[in-house]
Formats: structure tokens, C-alpha cells, sequence
């Protein structure tokens, strides 16, 4: 187990360490440079150069790179070149407002997912036809547009809750989850959907199990049979999609959080790559690898417990 | 290592099971058929051409503004209405298309122009390479995408083409990961090593036999990656990353819309709802394109199960015994009493028809046939566990004196396990992965036992001991994928003993095992049924396994008993040409007698439910027809207690006609083959 | 089987079809690979030109293995494989194309091993060299050599049953007019009475067209039926290897001794008194504890075994009719 968990997180440093150099490397193919975007359009180009030079864009590409490594271990992300502020605070601000609505989403999306997946299995039938087209139709809707229509329907029209902003957490826990909630509502739409068709078809598949069979044989109780036996076996393939799930809502938090003007990572790089800012832009893919990675390894912590099989390996 | 894999009985409607995959020959396919894959076809047809030749037939020029008609609602002007500026919407909407259609199909191409070859490389070298490539794309994986795809914007500018040809990059891991599935799967089957020791090169092989199994996987996935693309390049384009003002964008649009939802929130509809659309249509034809390649038997509904139960029951009461006479007393020392049994597919044809069979106290019955003879669905009909769309039709089922036909689920329940048990055929399957030995026994011993945790386990383990284990505690505190087959087959007996059954229901229980294990398995059943006085059902198509155990044998053929006795009588002096027949094409013999130069063996296939003959099922392949043997007649007391169907019987016996094997070369003879 | 001896006369002066010397299969690579007892270890046979040979043994045997080391379907980590004389141990399939049409290969699965997506006809003609002129004649010759219409070629697989479709499986070895065709568990997914046909359609073709089968199965009685000498593995290892009858009346080994009294026989006082022998036998259970790599595999599970045993790996030597790898053979037949 410990092996395991040595290699995963080995894996972990490799996937960080090629995120950084791609980013690194995308960011030396571009033909503006730093100095001009710090000094803005009005500056000469001999300015520019000695800024480059300044900033050490000068030296040769393993100089600068193994610069930003040994930043980066001391959790320093540099500063920005639009307004000066350190990277790495304004990031730690913002990794809170875009963590609270991915897991919420995540969580919530799972919820509802679960139990209409398992229902349709279990029930079958017309139901688990609506559940199976009805989710067909969540999936494909765009995210911002069923943002937009939440916004109109619930904010505009009835007036439940607040269109825009963000109020921290620390600040007022009953406005913080006002200000949350149209997000998180219409990143689940979409994540419910995906989570209901897989755990539908998981647990259709559990159930026609040979294993089952023998539960049934020994006369095991039908809830048992479901909830207990089946639901566990199923839960492996419905983990997987909701990792997946978290990523995918954690790295598309950059609409939602422009449509509902929350201070989160998405806006920062949205800002970041509309005005050049490459440490910013750097330093948004670093934090958003590390996420991931982290969350890809929680995954297989929690599948190696559902899955004696895995465990073993 | 190829274990000895016979046909398992399942095959319900096909003895000779034809494969899934679709002949070629069709005008129209199959997943157009499907009214989603249709309309999504459709839909994706009229956008595409829609979009590319927008220039030609739009009404209004993108940039032309209307100030007067500022976000109008559809109009025969403006069919769609108008935006902010009073431009026509469905010129702007169409012309927007061909953007996010183009750069989606890039990405496409992107994708599996280097996740495919990769794949098909990857299946094609396992070890080093294929762990190499695994890893590479594993970290491509992890990568936050959208940052990503943010931080080229930053650096190359709003080129979305290029954006998305290096999302397309990103996608690639995703397609590697699914394909190289496939592809693994594929290369698993042995039409490819065949085409290999043909002496086909590696590229033939792929192109030929590996690519073409993969279609509709590729066609799954690149309908469903579609959407996903036209999704990014809407939602890029939301952001500002798309075409400047004022040319069009459906993602562009939605933002305007948003801006606007107190004075024209109609303005979210048009584009909303063809940017939807566009993406329901092609996870609608991704859904119609998977289940072309799933297609199977139709399930019937629980209402056509629970009326056929109903039927069942109805026709219990009549209970009026079909074409036998023998409406054989119940003796007194019978466990199980099967009279007249009919089991069907609800709605569908027969699978079995008028079996009836009697288990005596401590006894073995052998229910022996080939595939497709319904001896499996008769053995799970005992327990009520038939498969979903299948049920008992009549007859009735006698177990301890009380008919279990047409009994309700929760009653049925009471019997399974406690006192009519279940051992089955794949012992490797038939145990819950993902919990413990002790877990799975100790469930069972405190429900049908009302004992404590503690006392369970000791329990669990005595009953390991009782079927062979050594150390019972080691294998308790096992996972079944841990256990040899032996192993778990004696795990699964002990699991069927924790109720302490009074019969035994075992369905091929040593079909998946070596011999050396089958013959401990045979010995402990037999052991069991000594020591205990358990009753037991044997499904067999091994004649030999029913020498070994079986007291009495019952031989099925299409779906109906031919003959049946005591297994002595049966097998040493069989009466139906089908027994003597399958004795005939047996190549075991004993050890004092030559090795036949030919077997016995019987032309033809057997008939699948629904095309069975009147009169007897097997006259069609049988050496001895005559026309006697095409109208109905009653089955002939044979071998004491037990019954021969055939109407020759009595001729045979006096000719002292038996099956003869085969002549030397008949196989190779051109004439043979029509008929086979 | 009286053929067998006359044959094993020829083996000695004329060459053999298919010759296997010190086969060693090992799989994965690395340190790991290389430590453990490898699939296959040290396995040598020789088939005659017309003769069947029977490679027997049960799951984990590596029977299967070496018909794959053969058609190089797996590399072999040492030892050589001789077809009618020349060495192909490291020719790639590709070049054994033409030069080696002479080794063909049938497979267990009918449904499996035909492509469905392709005509009986495309699949037949598969091997043939690309241009070949008469290719669909010939195709329609093997189909009616295994007992098919030769209309057959127009159509798909999914049209067949399970003993035609292996038929098919047949006439494809047979199209390129081989010397030698390995038959992997050619009738073990078959039911009794198509089996039945199958095998007496081997046996028919092995006597008309005198050729050479290696036939892997894990049924002796199957084996006895088709083979006239089989080898009898455990564990990667050859056990026993003799005259057919020998090795399943009057075994050597005391594996052999196991796996024959294991097979019952349909016929009820026969089978009492063979179950009685085996019980007497007192044989371990399957898979109880892994053997010692220095000694014989099957040690643990012997009732011979004593201390040489689980030391040091007993070589085969001439025991009877046999070859046995076993240091109380003799103990076995007294």
C-alpha cells in the first residue's frame, strides 16, 4: 500500500514538473515578451530589452527554468507583470471561492446522480428510458447557458437569490451560500446527468451478475442484494466519472465564474491571458495541475478501497 | 493458458449461438433506425450544410443593423429576431456555424490522428513500449485543459483553429485510453492471431482485422468529442476568445444575451437552443451508434413476466397433464417431485416442455444434454432464479410436499438458501468480489442461523473444514480473486451448506475446472451426500461426471426428458438413439476396451425453441426415423421407475439395433456437407 | 493403436516435421521475470510426418504456450523450433509467410478465431501469396476437403454453427497444403456430438493427407482417441511422454497416474472402481503450496515424494514403453 501510495505521488512530481515546462515553453514560443507587457504600449524598444534583460529573459531557457523550479519549491510563483502583486497570495485567495463550488457542485452532482442512476436500474422500464434521455439532453446543454437561464429564472424573475458576486465564507456563511448556489446549480446540472447514465449502467451490469445470482440463491434479502453488494461493485466505475467530474468542473470554472463575476482562479487566468501576463498564466497552470493530481490520487486511494483487486496490485 | 471452456448451457433461444456482429448486407443502418440517431444525423446534416453556405442564402448581412428593430422577437423579417443592434439573428447564427463546426472536426482529427495509431501500437506491444506510452499520455491526462488552453490564448491570440488543434493534442490522451481498451480486447481475439501466423504484416493486420472491430467505438467516440468541441469553442468564445465583434459567434451571442435578460430575454433562445441541439444531436448519434453495437434480445417488461407467472399459476390449477400419461405418483421418500414442467420465453417460444423428475431423500439426479437443451433452466426454475424475460409456464414444482409454482418472490425467498441451494457453474465469478470469504459466509450463517458475529465465523470455518480446506482461516480472511478455482468452488459449496439445505441445485459445478480438481469436487459431493443425506441436482453434459456421482440420470433433448432411470440402467444399457448416441460419440472408454477408429456422431444441429417438430424432437437427425416417429406418442416405462421417449423403442430392442459409429472418411466426403 | 510403433520407426531415419529442442518460455523481462520458474522449461518432442502428438496437461501446464512459442505467436527465451528440418525459431511471422506455410494452426474457438466481418472465402484466402491465380478454387477445394459445400466461400461466419464454423477453422489450415498443423483445444468448446465429428474428421484427414498434427488438449481421452504418442506436462515440465497407450494405460509418473484416473468414464461400475483407485492413489489436492524450483514441480502434491524429490529435478529417463521425468517411477508400476 505504501508502494502504492510512493508511486502515485512519484507520478505526482512528473505530471507537475511537465505541466510547468509546457507552460514554460509555450510561454518562450510567443513573440511578445514580458518586458513589453509590463511596460505597456507606449514603451521604446530599447526599454523593452533592458527590462528583458532585467527580468532575465535573456538567459538561456535551463537558467531561467531551473530558476522557476527553485522558486517553486519555496512556494514562490513570482509576481505579476500587469500590477506587481505576488502571484501566490492573490492565487491562495482565489483557490477557496473556485475549490467551494467544484466540490459542492461535485458532491451535489453525485448526490442527485446516484440516486437517479440506481433508481433507473432498479426500477427500469419507461423510468429509467426518461431518466436515460432526459440526462442525454443535461449533458449537451453548455454550462454558461443554463447559467444564464438559471440567472433569469431564479434571480430576474422570482428574485431568490443574487445574479452576481461573491461574499466570503468568513464574512456571512447564509450570503456565501446564496452567492454559490446559481453556480453550483448550473455546473450540476450538466455532472448529475453524466454520474446518473454511468451509475445506471453500472449497476445494470452489477446486477445481472453472476455473484448476484449466488446472493439470490442463498436467499440474501432484494435491498441487500442492492444497496449493499451491487451498489459497492457499481461505485468503482461511478467514482471514476466523479473525479473526472471535479476536474473537468475545477478547470471550467473559467465561464462561470466570468457569468457570475466570482473572484476565483478562472478569472484570474481569463485575466491573465487576455492581457499576457505570463507569470500569472504560469502560475494559474501550476496550482490547477496540483489539484488535479491530487485529486487523481484520492481517486485511486478510494477505488483501492472499494476494489480488493486493486489493492492487491 | 487455455482452461477447457465448453459451451455453458445459458444459450437461451440458440443452441449454435449466432454472434452479435452485424451481417454487412443491410441498405440502411442500423443506428439511423433509432429515432435519436436519426434525428441527430439529421439535425448535424442540416447544421453543417446550413453553416458552410451561409454566404449563399442568408437573408441579412452579418453586420447590417437594424437600430430601429433592436432586439425584435421573430418576425417574417427577421424569422429568428434581432440582437442589441438590431442585426438579424439567423443570419448571425448561421454564419457563426461553420467556426466551431471546422475547428471541432480539427480536434477531431487531432485527437485520433495520434491517440489512434498510438493505441493500435501500444495493443500491438505490450511490456515496455505500451507501459511507456501509457504513462506519457497518463500525464497529457492530468493536465488542467482549459488552463491550458488559456494560457495558448495568451500567447498565440484568438487563432481558435489553432486552440483547438491543440485541445485536439490534449484529447488525444483521452482517445489513446479508450481505444487502446479496444484495441487490447480486439487483438484478445483469435481471428488476429490466425491472420498473424498467416503471415500477415503487423500493418495489414491492424488495417484489416483490428481497425475494422473498432468502428463503432471511433464513431462513439468521435460524436461524443464533437459535442464536447463545439462546447469549448462556444464557451472560448463566451469568454471574448472567439471572432471580434462584429463578427458572429453562438458562444458571443449567449454573452450578449446574459447582458440583456431584463430588456430581451429572447435573445437567449435562438443561439441557446442551436448550440444545444448541435450537441444533443451528436451524443444522440454517439448513444444510437453504441447501441448498434450492443444490440441484443429485447427485455420484456416485469407486467409481461408477472402475467406469465399469473398464467402459470392459472394453469396449475387445471393442471390437466399434457401429452404424457405420467401423472407418476409423488413417492413418498421424494425431496423433489418436477411434474409436467414448462418453462418459456414470456411471450416467445418454449424452452422447455412437460419434464418431470423425482429426487429421491440422499440421492443424485444427473439432468445431462448438450447446449441449448434446456437442462439449465429447468435446474434454475427449481429455485425461481430464471433469467429476466424467461418463466415457468406450467406444471408445478413439488418441494417437501408444497408446489413452489406461482409462489410470490418473498416466499421463494424463504427456500433459497435455507433449503433448496444453488452452487454454479463459473466458481470464479459466482463469489462477490469486492468482499471478504468470511464476510460473504457469515451473512448467510447468521440470517438462516440467528447466531452472533463470533459464532458465525466459527461456523464459516467448520464449514470450510467440511468441504476440504485445510487452513480455514487463511481462506476466510481471503478475497475470492485470490483463490484457485478449486478453491473457490469449495468456497462456493460451503457458502450453499451455510442454510443447510435439504437439496442442492449444481449447475456444471466442475464444467470450468481442471480434472484432477473436478474429481476432489466429485468426491466431496459425494462425501456430502453420504454424511449428511443432502439431495442433489447435477447439471452435466459430461456423461462421465454422471457415472461417477449421479443415482439416477435424466437425458434431455430440445427441451423434453428422452429418457431417464437409474444411471446404471441409463448408460450401460441405453434405449433412446439420443443416449446411445452421446455414449457413442464419447471418446472415454474404459480401460480394458480399444479405442474406437471412428465415433459415433449425429448429423445436423439441434433444432432451437420454435422450430421443434411434432412428435419427436430428434427424429430429424436420428439414424432410425421412420414416419411413426412425426405424430405425437406417449413416452415407455423403461429402466424400473424411469421412461424412454421413443416410439421405436420396443423395434430397436428386438433388431438389437444400436448407433453405429461412423465409417473412415465419411467426414471428408463432399456429399456429407449439405446436410451438416 | 498399432500405427504407432512402425511410425516411430520412420521418426528415426526421416526427418521430423516439427521438431521442438529445449524449449524455455519466459514471460515479462526484467530481474523479476528472470527469477521465477519460467512457463515453459526445457520441453523437447519430435512430431513424425503423419503422426499426432499430443500435448497434454491442465491449466498452468504451458501446453498451450508451446503451440504459441511454435507459431511464434510468443518468443521463446531459448531453445529451437525445426519445421521439416529448418530452424524458425527467430524468423518473424512475417517471413515465415511462403517459406513456412508448411505450420498451420487451429484454434479452440470457433467464434472467435473467424473474422466476422470478412467472407469465408476473404478468411480462406488469407494465406495464400497476394495473386495467387486459382485462390477461390482452392478455397472451395478446402471447404469440401472438411465436409462444406464449396458455396460456402460467399458467406459470413455468423451464418454457421459452432462444428461448421470450426470445419472452416480446418480447411483454412488446410488451403495452403501445410505439413504440420498445431491443434489448440480443437474440440474442447464443442459440444459431445459435434466434437465427435470433429475429431473423426481429423482423424480422416490425418490419414489421408499423412499429416502431421501437434494436438494440445486437456483431455487424455480425447488425446487417446486422435494421438498415437503424447508428453504429458506439469507446470511448464515434461512429466511423461510415450506411446499413447502406455502413457494412459500404464502411466509412469505419478502426475500421469493422476490426471488419467481423474477422467471418468461414462459407464457406472467402471467408473466406481476407477474412483476407488485414485482414491487409493491418495494424490494431493490441486494448487495446496508452491513447489520447490529446485526439485520436481509436482512434488508437494506427491504421494512418492520423499527428500530427492523437492532437491533435485529428476530427468527423463527410459522407464517401459516411456520416457519419465520421476525418481520413483518404478515405485509406481510394482
Amino acid at each position: 500500500m505504501l508502494a502504492f501510495v510512493a508511486r502515485r505521488l512519484a507520478f505526482a512530481v512528473v505530471t507537475v514538473l511537465v505541466a510547468v515546462l509546457i507552460s514554460f515553453l509555450l510561454v518562450h514560443a510567443s513573440d511578445t515578451t514580458p518586458g513589453a507587457v509590463r511596460l505597456g504600449a507606449g514603451a521604446t524598444a530599447a526599454d523593452i530589452a533592458a527590462e528583458n534583460a532585467r527580468l532575465g529573459w535573456d538567459d538561456p531557457l535551463w537558467q531561467q527554468f531551473g530558476r522557476y523550479l527553485g522558486q517553486l519549491v519555496h512556494l514562490d510563483l513570482g509576481t505579476s507583470l500587469i500590477d506587481g502583486r505576488d502571484i501566490e497570495s492573490d492565487l491562495a485567495a482565489r483557490l477557496p471561492v473556485t475549490a467551494s463550488v467544484a466540490v459542492l457542485a461535485t458532491l451535489l452532482s453525485g448526490l442527485v446522480g446516484v440516486l437517479l442512476g440506481v433508481a433507473a436500474a432498479v426500477r427500469g422500464g419507461r423510468f429509467a428510458k426518461a431518466i436515460t434521455t432526459s440526462s442525454g439532453i443535461a449533458l449537451s446543454l453548455p454550462q454558461f447557458w443554463i447559467g444564464v437561464l438559471l440567472v433569469y429564472v431564479l434571480s430576474l424573475q422570482a428574485g431568490l437569490l443574487p445574479a452576481t458576486g461573491y461574499v466570503p465564507f468568513t464574512t456571512n456563511p447564509g450570503r456565501w451560500l446564496d452567492s454559490i448556489t446559481l453556480p453550483v446549480l448550473a455546473l450540476t446540472v450538466g455532472g448529475a446527468a453524466i454520474v446518473a447514465r454511468t451509475s445506471a449502467a453500472s449497476m445494470r451490469e452489477v446486477l445481472g451478475a453472476e455473484h448476484i445470482r449466488t446472493l439470490r440463491a442463498t436467499g440474501t434479502p432484494e435491498w441487500r442484494i442492492r444497496y449493499v453488494h451491487a451498489l459497492r461493485s457499481a461505485a468503482v466505475p461511478v467514482v471514476a466519472v466523479l473525479g473526472i467530474q471535479f476536474i473537468a468542473l475545477f478547470g471550467g470554472s473559467v465561464i462561470i465564474e466570468n457569468l457570475f463575476a466570482l473572484p476565483g482562479l478562472g478569472q484570474a487566468s481569463q485575466a491573465a491571458a487576455s492581457s499576457g501576463d505570463f507569470p500569472a498564466l504560469v502560475g494559474v497552470v501550476v496550482v490547477a495541475t496540483v489539484v488535479v493530481v491530487l485529486v487523481n490520487l484520492l481517486l485511486d486511494l478510494v477505488t483501492a478501497a472499494l476494489d480488493p483487486k486493486v489493492r492487491a496490485a | 493458458m487455455s482452461a477447457p471452456q465448453p459451451l455453458p448451457d445459458a444459450d437461451l433461444l440458440a443452441p449454435d449461438k449466432p454472434a452479435t456482429e452485424p451481417a454487412r448486407t443491410r441498405r440502411v443502418p442500423a443506428f439511423l433506425r433509432r429515432p435519436g440517431g436519426a434525428l441527430g444525423a439529421l439535425w448535424l446534416v442540416v447544421v453543417v450544410v446550413g453553416s458552410l453556405t451561409a454566404p449563399l442564402w442568408v437573408p441579412y448581412d452579418v453586420t447590417t443593423q437594424d437600430l430601429a428593430n433592436r432586439l425584435a422577437l421573430p418576425s417574417a423579417d427577421h424569422l429568428l429576431g434581432t440582437d442589441p443592434l438590431g442585426r438579424d439573428l439567423l443570419s448571425r447564427i448561421a454564419t457563426a456555424g461553420s467556426l466551431p463546426l471546422l475547428s471541432s472536426a480539427l480536434m477531431l482529427v487531432v485527437a485520433f490522428a495520434i491517440g489512434l495509431p498510438l493505441a493500435l501500437v501500444a495493443a500491438e506491444r505490450p511490456g515496455r513500449t505500451e507501459r511507456f506510452i501509457s504513462r506519457a499520455t497518463e500525464v497529457l491526462l492530468a493536465l488542467p485543459a482549459t488552463v491550458l488552453l488559456l494560457a495558448v490564448i495568451g500567447i498565440v491570440g484568438n487563432e481558435i483553429p489553432l486552440v483547438m488543434a491543440v485541445f485536439g493534442v490534449l484529447l488525444s490522451a483521452a482517445v489513446y485510453r479508450v481505444m487502446l481498451g479496444v484495441a487490447q480486447s480486439v487483438r484478445q481475439r483469435l481471428y488476429v492471431d490466425a491472420a498473424r501466423v498467416d503471415g500477415l504484416g503487423s500493418l495489414r493486420v491492424n488495417v484489416r482485422h483490428v481497425l475494422p472491430a473498432m468502428g463503432t467505438v471511433i464513431a462513439v467516440q468521435g460524436a461524443q468529442l464533437f459535442g464536447i468541441g463545439i462546447l469549448v469553442v462556444a464557451g472560448l468564445a463566451f469568454l471574448g476568445f472567439g471572432p471580434g465583434e462584429p463578427a458572429p459567434s453562438w458562444g458571443f451571442m449567449i454573452n450578449d444575451a446574459s447582458s440583456h435578460l431584463f430588456d430581451g430575454p429572447w435573445l437567449l433562445v435562438p443561439s441557446g437552443l442551436v448550440l444545444a441541439l448541435t450537441v444533443v444531436a451528436a451524443n444522440e448519434l454517439a448513444d444510437a451508434l453504441a447501441a448498434r453495437g450492443g444490440a441484443g434480445a429485447k427485455r420484456r417488461s416485469r407486467k409481461q413476466v408477472r402475467a406469465a407467472a399469473a398464467a402459470a399459476a392459472a394453469a396449475q390449477g387445471e393442471s390437466g397433464s399434457e401429452q404424457d400419461a405420467v401423472a407418476q405418483p409423488v413417492p413418498d421418500d421424494a425431496v423433489l417431485a418436477v411434474r409436467d414442467l414448462r418453462v418459456s420465453v414470456v411471450g416467445g417460444p418454449d424452452l422447455v416442455t412437460g419434464v418431470s423428475l423425482t429426487v429421491r431423500r440422499g440421492t443424485v439426479l444427473g439432468l445431462v444434454g448438450e447446449s441449448g437443451c434446456g437442462k439449465s433452466m429447468t435446474a434454475r426454475s427449481l429455485l425461481g432464479l430464471l433469467p429476466d424475460g424467461v418463466a415457468v409456464s406450467g406444471g408445478s414444482i413439488i418441494f417437501q410436499g408444497t408446489d413452489l409454482v406461482g409462489r410470490p418472490e418473498k416466499e421463494l425467498r424463504g427456500y433459497r438458501g435455507s433449503r433448496i441451494a444453488l452452487i454454479s457453474q463459473e466458481p470464479m465469478v459466482a463469489l462477490d468480489p469486492a468482499f471478504s470469504i468470511a464476510a460473504q459466509l457469515t451473512g448467510p450463517i447468521r440470517r438462516h442461523r440467528g447466531v452472533g458475529r463470533g459464532e458465525a465465523r466459527t461456523i464459516a470455518a467448520e464449514l470450510l473444514r467440511n468441504v476440504g480446506i485445510v487452513d480455514a482461516d487463511r481462506i476466510l480472511r481471503s478475497y475470492p480473486h485470490q483463490l484457485s478455482g478449486g478453491m473457490a468452488q469449495r468456497v462456493c459449496i460451503a457458502l450453499a451448506l451455510t442454510g443447510e439445505p435439504d437439496l442442492l441445485v449444481a449447475d456444471e459445478p466442475t464444467t470450468a475446472l481442471d480434472v484432477t480438481v473436478q474429481a476432489e469436487i466429485l468426491s466431496l459431493l459425494r462425501a456430502l451426500v453420504r454424511d449428511t443425506g443432502l439431495s442433489v441436482v447435477l447439471v452435466t453434459h459430461d456423461l462421465g461426471v454422471v457415472a461417477d456421482l449421479c443415482d439416477d440420470v435424466a437425458v434431455m433433448y430440445a427441451g423434453e426428458v428422452v429418457e431417464a432411470g437409474a444411471t446404471a440402467g441409463v448408460l450401460d444399457e441405453p434405449r433412446h438413439p439420443y443416449t446411445m448416441a452421446l455414449l457413442g460419440a464419447d471418446p472415454h472408454v474404459p480401460d480394458g476396451e480399444p479405442v474406437p477408429e471412428r465415433l459415433a456422431s449425429i448429423a445436423g444441429t439441434v433444432p432451437s425453441p420454435g422450430t421443434w417438430p411434432e412428435g419427436c424432437r430428434f427424429a430429424g437427425r436420428c439414424l432410425f426415423a421412420t414416419d411413426a416417429c412425426r405424430t405425437p406418442f406417449p413416452t415407455v416405462p423403461a429402466h424400473g421407475g424411469g421412461l424412454v421417449r421413443c416410439v421405436r423403442v420396443e423395434d430397436l430392442a428386438l433388431h438389437q439395433i444400436s448407433w453405429t459409429p461412423e465409417e473412415a472418411g465419411a467426414e471428408t466426403a463432399t456429399t456429407a456437407g449439405g446436410a451438416r | 493403436m498399432t500405427a504407432a510403433a512402425p511410425v516411430r520407426e520412420d521418426a528415426a531415419t526421416t526427418t521430423p516435421a516439427l521438431e521442438v529442442r529445449d524449449l524455455v518460455v519466459r514471460y515479462g523481462s526484467g530481474r523479476k521475470a528472470r527469477a521465477a520458474a519460467p512457463a515453459i522449461d526445457r520441453v523437447s518432442f519430435t512430431v513424425a510426418p503423419g503422426e499426432t502428438l499430443g500435448l497434454v496437461g491442465e491449466s498452468g501446464s504451458g501446453k498451450s504456450t508451446i503451440g504459441k512459442a511454435i507459431l511464434g505467436l510468443q518468443p521463446p527465451s531459448e531453445g529451437q523450433v525445426l519445421v521439416q528440418g529448418r530452424d524458425i525459431t527467430s524468423l518473424p511471422l512475417r517471413k515465415r509467410r511462403g517459406l513456412a506455410a508448411d505450420l498451420r494452426v487451429v484454434f479452440q474457438d470457433p467464434y472467435s478465431s473467424l473474422n466476422p466481418a470478412r467472407t469465408i472465402g476473404q478468411t480462406l484466402v488469407e494465406p495464400l501469396p497476394r495473386g495467387t491465380a486459382d485462390a477461390t478454387t482452392r478455397a472451395r477445394q478446402a471447404l469440401e476437403s472438411v465436409g462444406l459445400p464449396g458455396d460456402a466461400v460467399d458467406r459470413y461466419p455468423t451464418q454457421f454453427s459452432g462444428g461448421q464454423r470450426q470445419r472452416i477453422a480446418i480447411a483454412r489450415s488446410l488451403v495452403v497444403r501445410p505439413k504440420v498443423i498445431v491443434l489448440d483445444e480443437p474440440v474442447s468448446a464443442l459440444d459431445l456430438s459435434t466434437q465427435a465429428q470433429v475429431l473423426n474428421l481429423l482423424a480422416d484427414l490425418r490419414d489421408e493427407h499423412g499429416l502431421a498434427f501437434l494436438f494440445v488438449a486437456h483431455d487424455l481421452g480425447v488425446v487417446r482417441f486422435l494421438a498415437q504418442r503424447t508428453v504429458v506436462l506439469y507446470r511448464g515440465q515434461v512429466m511423461e511422454t510415450g506411446p499413447v497407450d502406455d502413457v494412459t494405460l500404464h502411466p509412469r509418473h505419478p502426475y500421469t497416474a493422476a490426471l488419467t484416473s481423474a477422467a471418468p468414464v461414462p459407464r457406472p461400475a467402471e467408473q466406481a472402481a476407477r474412483r476407488a483407485a485414485r482414491e487409493a492413489l491418495g494424490i494431493g489436492t490441486a494448487g495446496a503450496a508452491a513447489p520447490s524450483p529446485t526439485g520436481c514441480p509436482f512434488a508437494t502434491r506427491c504421494p512418492l515424494a520423499t527428500e530427492v524429490c523437492t532437491t533435485e529435478r529428476p530427468a527423463l529417463r527410459q522407464v517401459g514403453a516411456s520416457l519419465t521425468a520421476c525418481h520413483h517411477a518404478e515405485e509406481l508400476t510394482a
